[in-house]
């Protein structure tokens, strides 16, 4: 933010005119600026949605990431906000930087932006449009499971090759560090259902089965 | 009594950090881990229990046991963690902080009887 400048007190000398067109300027520019980041977002069903451009949230209470006592249904919980990561991240790029998000930090990721929350059943929204990127549910992002339609926590794997040994001392390194996944590893991408992607235009999705 | 409490308050801290509100893989002071044989189309079988696990991981040691579906069951309430399926010899490791004795579970959904590498910590 930039500093106030101090006003000379008025001793009968004229302000200059340029800085009374700076501040106008400025302001304008800032007003041009918090009206752009607003965009329209007509995703998830045609519904036109207002984007936030909010920083981020705290992901204290997830469903997918609190499951101290079982994996919660989905239809038990309620909706969480999305999120709209960059133009040309995968949903396993998405899902990695949510894990090493909440890991480190306990909120979301920065580069990716807040948006409305999908229905209950849609983990992940792909767009037609290049210049969009996917959007996440912050319900079940790893998707969920079941007739019971229990949300998933996330998993990551590490190469079969290692030995059970390697495993223990990598996981334990990872935890010694602070470093969300361990070396090696990588986040686990479940195999969704067609029923819980939504494409952008709109698809006719099949029901849930 | 001092350094009681003391210790109590430290171990309350660790169980907040570690309670599912900051995800990640515990210390493994402890583990444990078996090879579970696991009949093929025959449902879920119990394959190993442990106490207060940090870290549950599975791992498939036959291609005859893919895919295969991994799920966490609580008997003392009946709480239930998953399923996830994985069809490849990776370990595939949780991170879901359990209080209480858990028991993990195999289903394995390939075209033969398989052995699973299945442990906690």
């Amino acid at each position: 933010m930039e500093a106030k400048r101090p006003f000379a007190r008025s001793t009968g000398v004229k302000r200059p005119p340029g800085i009374v067109a700076l501040a106008a300027g400025l302001l304008a520019l800032s007003l041009l600026l918090i009206v752009g980041a607003c965009g329209v977002d007509r995703s998830a069903g045609g519904s036109a949605d207002v984007r936030s451009t909010q920083v981020g949230i705290s992901l204290e209470g997830a469903p997918w990431l609190d499951q101290s006592d079982g994996a919660p249904a989905l239809e038990g919980v309620v909706p969480w906000p999305s999120l709209r990561f960059p133009a040309g991240m995968t949903y396993e790029d998405a899902l990695t930087r949510l894990f090493e998000a909440a890991r480190e930090t306990g909120r979301t990721p920065e580069e990716a932006h807040l948006a409305p929350a999908l229905p209950n059943e849609i983990v992940l929204v792909q767009s037609a449009r290049p210049e969009d990127g996917i959007r996440l549910s912050l319900t079940a992002p790893w998707g969920w499971a079941g007739t019971s339609a229990v949300i998933r926590a996330p998993s990551f794997n590490l190469p079969g090759s290692l030995t059970p040994e390697d495993v223990r001392q990598r996981l334990d390194d990872a935890n010694e560090a602070g470093e969300a996944l361990p070396r090696g590893a990588r986040i686990d991408v479940p195999g969704l259902l067609a029923c819980q992607v939504l494409n952008d235009p709109p698809n006719s999705l099949p029901p849930c089965e | 009594m001092r350094v009681s409490r003391s210790l109590k308050v430290l171990t309350l801290l660790v169980g907040i950090v570690f309670a599912g509100v900051a995800p990640g893989v515990t210390p493994s002071a402890l583990a444990g881990e078996v090879d579970c044989p696991v009949a093929h189309s025959g449902g879920y079988a119990n394959c190993y229990s442990w106490t207060n696990p940090g870290s549950e991981s599975a791992r498939a040691l036959s291609s005859g046991g893919l895919p295969y579906r991994f799920q966490l069951y609580r008997p003392s309430d009946g709480s239930r963690w998953g399923w996830w399926e994985w069809s490849d010899l990776n370990y595939h490791v949780l991170a879901i902080t359990i209080a209480g004795s858990v028991t993990a579970q195999v289903d394995n959904r390939g075209p033969s009887n398989a052995t699973y590498k299945v442990a906690m910590y």
